[in-house]
């Protein structure tokens, strides 16, 4: 009984905000407007859930002394200062921009740098791992692109800008759109399932 | 000497004794007597299996027993005969059996003398008994033929090396006739199971007896079964396995130990080692310094776009993208917004990313505090649009309700009551600002940007212009947008080379200059390492293969 | 309603009937069977060897938004999630779920409190988790799991960006199997060099299909199928049409 109520409700939620987009009737721009502010609502209100589940996670492993739990403390000290400084200074003060300056923009930013070498790393690794003609082709266009993207020493072989412009926006692009299409008609049938309530993921 | 057999066991004892020096039965009938009074004996421990079975001493009772007092009267006796007794009815003689009233049949039982018993008649069914025997009157008989002669004991017959001397008891007729044949085989009964014969008691020997004691009442010993299980090799093993599985469980795993330095990790760290020594060279000495590229198409269209806006224009700024990319965000973007604030724009400042309000601040105080912007002067930071595309949604329907406070919690739209800060005077829709500007990093949320935006910069006479700063990534995505007819993005700076581009342009922005060497010297080693290492590897990995597998392979 | 407008609304209906249609029938004909994704075939061995090695299954289904276009493929994490967990936890090291969105996260442990519901099992809400709000706070958060948790399989099914292959590695320096999917081009092209099993364009979508479900998921990919034939036809004619200069 429960499960058929919350499908109920989520399909003609869905139904409503589906219609709404397409018809112009303003009983249905009305309701969808506000179910819509609903959800932004609900979204916001996740996101603090989520951030108290984080919380309670690690505040989990750290008094459970489970592995590593020394970083679960380190990151509840963090929360709290920040969570306490921010809340009692304000997001724009000085000590604010202070902690997000000088912590948080610098570890994103080698996790940036790590990124690169890991990518550098599997480019070098892909042939041997996937001994095939599209790991040539990838290889061998990561290579020209980072070729032409740089100065390269200043010097300017003909025709490599003109390659890498050509390769961006035509293959590149095609590509893209070939697999946006893909990714559409994905989530076209994965909306729709949920609207029909084959697919429920709510309700337990 | 004169020899008396033992009616229970049937050896032969002196023929003064008493009771049997075997079974300890009693040889010689008991006669009451109350004169004799002596104690009664104590019940020997191994009774033999006789009913009958007499304690080696007499009994006061046992003496009295013992009389020369004829035997009842025949008619008593023929009541018994006739069934009186089976019918639980007593005998009709209400003669009191005393001491001196004991029958004649009584007294002939094994008294002292054992021709006195010879002397008294015997009754009729006596008789009958006597005479049907086969067995030659052998001995002089104290008790009755089927008293006097009781079955062997099978265990002691045969090993006692006497009793082969021993002459066979005499049985009555009427027993003789029931008694099974020595060595009659065993009978079986209809089901086909062997019948008990019965060992003891006066219906020793007889078949399909039923039991005194049933045998769930009997105590007997369990049986036992061998211990030793017959165990195949293939099951010890499985069974060893099962028991070393459920001791490990819950024992401590050993951690398992660190490898040693791998190839995998000697080629990490080469890779990290030659990219990062090439830009910190480069940073540092500063000797790759390179030409700023040349623009293009999209680039130019941007820089046309902030030229021609108006003085003190008011402009939607949206910052979103990540901290971890904001290296490169921030060098693309730092001339773009130059330009703006040259221009003096009113810019007002949003995100859809929880980070990006104040990413948006330190791009400000870090990239243009040459410009000396002041927060709720000239520019308005909104701060956070929740609920991703759905908000942004909503925001641009209808952006006072959205967001009304700025990241101060300062009213920051006209209204009645407030007058509105300067960034947003004049400012209802989305399509009042001048320029909508959005900083992006992630191909999908600049889709939604485009998407939820375009409905309202379509209406007509908007002049509204949509241009976006994004990461390199998601040119390949956003392409489209400025090529389609009519556009939908009116221009577009792609990563650090558009950056670098559009500050050779404006010939302003530092940020852009100082990267643009390193990041060029960078690229190339990363394109050398990928280009060099993955031949490298794959030759030594082709070459490692065995021979049966490279010929496969040539098949 | 503009032109455009009304042809999205008829593509909707069309496609939806075409599900429905191909839904039905799937009761009366044998369904042709798919091409093989080794991916799942892999992922398959992966649960079952998960549970009798006592390992745990880590799934991660991404920092989509639930109110946004990379909500579908949050929606096929969570497919996948509810598949996985049904058959894992009667082992005693039930699946942990990672996500970097608060709506996604809430999602995951209702996914799992329904699967130990059906099974009778013992549910922990920490077993789905966010680890960050931003992608590398969100990856910095995942590592310890794959690292400390005793993770046999690692499944990335939903929407990531390139930081995707900060966890490729992960996975793979842990020895554990990765398997990852995502809507994101800049995420597809790092896990294409960095996953052992890349699902790439649609074959996320097609999680569910191939992991059995229900009949509306294979319909539903039977009408994407023959809707890309369509869309490919039309481009084509499109193209042909523009070339002689028809268009």
């Amino acid at each position: 009984m429960k499960a058929t109520f919350y499908v109920a409700i989520a399909m003609a939620i869905g139904l409503i905000v589906l219609l709404g987009y397409f018809l112009h009737l303003d009983l249905l721009a009305n309701l969808r407007v506000v179910l819509l502010e609903w959800a932004v609502i609900l979204s916001a209100v996740a996101l603090l859930v989520g951030t108290a589940n984080l919380f309670y996670v690690h505040w989990r492993k750290f008094t459970t002394t489970q592995p590593n739990g020394f970083y679960s403390a380190v990151l509840i000290i963090s929360f709290v200062i920040t969570l306490g400084v921010v809340g009692w200074f304000g997001p724009t003060h000085a000590y604010s921009m202070w902690i997000f300056n000088n912590i948080q923009v610098p570890i994103e930013g080698s996790l940036m740098a790590l990124l690169t070498v890991l990518l550098a790393f599997a480019g070098v690794g892909l042939f041997r791992r996937k001994p095939n003609l599209m790991s040539i082709i990838f290889i061998g266009t990561a290579v020209l692109i980072l070729f032409a993207t740089g100065p390269l020493f200043g010097i300017n072989l003909p025709g490599i800008s003109e390659l890498r412009a050509w390769i961006a926006q035509v293959p590149a692009v095609a590509g893209a759109r070939g697999i946006l299409l893909g990714v559409a008609l994905g989530t076209i049938a994965t909306g729709l399932r949920v609207l029909m309530g084959a697919d429920r993921p709510y309700g337990g | 000497m004169g020899e008396i057999f033992c009616p229970m066991c049937g050896k032969s004892n002196p023929a003064e004794s008493e009771v049997c020096q075997f079974c300890q039965a009693r040889l010689v009938p008991l006669v009451f007597s109350p004169a004799e009074s002596e104690p009664p004996e104590a019940i020997p421990e191994e009774m033999p299996s006789s009913i009958d079975a007499a304690p080696t001493g007499e009994s006061d009772w046992l003496l009295g027993l013992r009389s020369d007092e004829p035997i009842p009267s025949e008619e008593s006796l023929a009541d018994v005969e006739a069934g009186g007794l089976e019918d639980g009815n007593l005998p009709s003689d209400e003669t009191h059996i005393s001491a001196d009233d004991v029958p004649d049949w009584l007294a002939r039982l094994p008294g002292e003398s054992p021709q006195e018993a010879e002397a008294e008649p015997l009754s009729d069914w006596l008789k009958e008994e006597t005479g049907e025997t086969e067995q030659p009157p052998s001995k002089p008989v104290e008790v009755s033929d089927w008293l006097s002669h009781p079955l062997p004991d099978e265990g002691q017959v045969e090993s006692s090396e006497s009793e082969s001397e021993l002459a066979p008891g005499e049985f009555p007729s009427w027993l003789e006739a029931i008694r099974p044949v020595k060595d009659e085989p065993q009978t079986v009964s209809a089901r086909g199971t062997p019948e008990r014969i019965e060992s003891a008691g006066p219906l020793a020997g007889l078949s399909g007896v039923l039991p005194a004691e049933p045998d769930h009442v009997r105590p007997r010993k369990s049986p036992t079964y061998p211990l030793e299980l017959r165990v195949s090799a293939n099951q010890r093993i499985h069974a060893d396995l099962l028991q070393g599985l459920i001791e490990s469980e819950g024992r401590a795993q050993p951690l398992p130990q660190r490898r040693g330095i791998s190839s995998q990790h000697v080629l990490r760290w080469t890779i990290a080692c030659v990219l990062w020594g090439a830009l910190l060279w480069s940073v540092i000495t500063g000797k790759q310094e390179a030409p700023l590229p040349a623009y293009t198409e999209e680039t130019a269209e941007v820089n046309r776009l902030i030229s021609q806006l108006p003085g003190e224009a008011r402009v939607l700024l949206a910052f979103d993208y990540e901290p971890g990319l904001s290296a490169e965000m921030d060098a693309a973007a730092t001339a773009v917004v130059d330009h703006l604030m040259l221009r003096g724009a009113y810019l007002t400042l949003v995100s859809t990313s929880p980070t990006g309000p104040i990413l948006a601040e330190r791009f400000i105080m870090k990239t243009q505090s040459s410009h000396h912007y002041t927060s709720g002067v000239n520019y308005v930071n909104l701060g956070y649009i929740p609920g991703g595309a759905m908000g942004l949604l909503s925001f641009v329907e209808n952006p006072q309700r959205t967001l009304p406070y700025t990241l101060d919690t300062v009213a920051a739209w006209e209204s009645e009551a407030h007058a509105g800060l300067p960034a947003l005077q004049g400012v209802q829709h989305l399509n009042d600002f001048e320029l909508l500007m959005v900083i992006v990093d992630d191909p999908d949320l600049a889709r939604a940007w485009v998407e939820q935006v375009q409905p309202q910069l379509n209406e007509p006479d908007t002049l509204t212009s949509l241009v976006m700063v994004t990461s390199a990534q998601v040119e390949p995505v956003m392409r489209p947008y400025f090529e389609a007819n009519p556009r939908q993005v009116h221009g577009f700076v792609f990563g650090l080379r558009g950056g670098a581009a559009y500050a050779q342009l404006t010939g302003r922005g530092e940020l852009p200059r100082v990267y643009w060497g390193p990041y060029g010297f960078g690229l190339v080693v990363a394109a050398l390492l990928i280009l060099i290492g993955g031949l490298v590897l794959s030759s030594v990995s082709l070459l490692a293969r065995p021979p049966q597998v490279k010929g496969e392979a040539n098949q | 309603m503009n032109q455009l407008e009304l042809i999205g609304l008829v593509f909707v209906i069309v496609f939806f009937g075409l599900m429905l249609t191909l839904a039905i029938l799937s009761r009366t004909r044998p369904v042709r069977q798919f091409r093989e994704i080794q991916a799942f075939t892999r992922l398959r061995h992966a649960v079952g060897l998960a549970v009798e090695a006592g390992n745990r299954l880590h799934l991660s289904i991404g920092r989509g938004n639930l109110i946004g276009p990379q909500s579908a493929v949050a929606f096929v994490g969570l497919t996948v999630l509810d598949r996985i967990a049904r058959s894992t936890m009667v082992s005693d090291r039930p699946p942990v779920v990672t996500s970097g969105e608060g709506a996604i996260s809430v999602l995951s442990q209702d996914s799992l409190r329904g699967a130990s519901r059906a099974i009778g099992a013992e549910f922990d809400p920490l077993r789905g988790r966010l680890t960050g709000l931003t992608p590398f706070s969100y990856v910095a958060g995942t590592l310890p799991v794959i690292y400390d948790e005793d993770v046999g399989a690692n499944l990335f099914i939903g929407s990531f960006g390139s930081e995707l292959a900060l966890m490729n590695e992960a996975g793979e320096r842990a020895g554990s199997l990765t398997l990852a999917g995502t809507d994101n081009l800049s995420g597809q092209a790092v896990l294409y060099a960095t996953a052992e099993e890349p699902l790439i364009g649609e074959e996320t979508y097609a999680s569910g299909a191939y992991l059995g479900a229900g009949a509306m998921h294979i319909a539903s990919l039977r009408a994407q199928d023959i809707s890309r034939w369509v869309i490919i036809s039309l481009i084509l004619l499109g193209a042909l049409l523009k070339l002689i200069g028809v268009l």
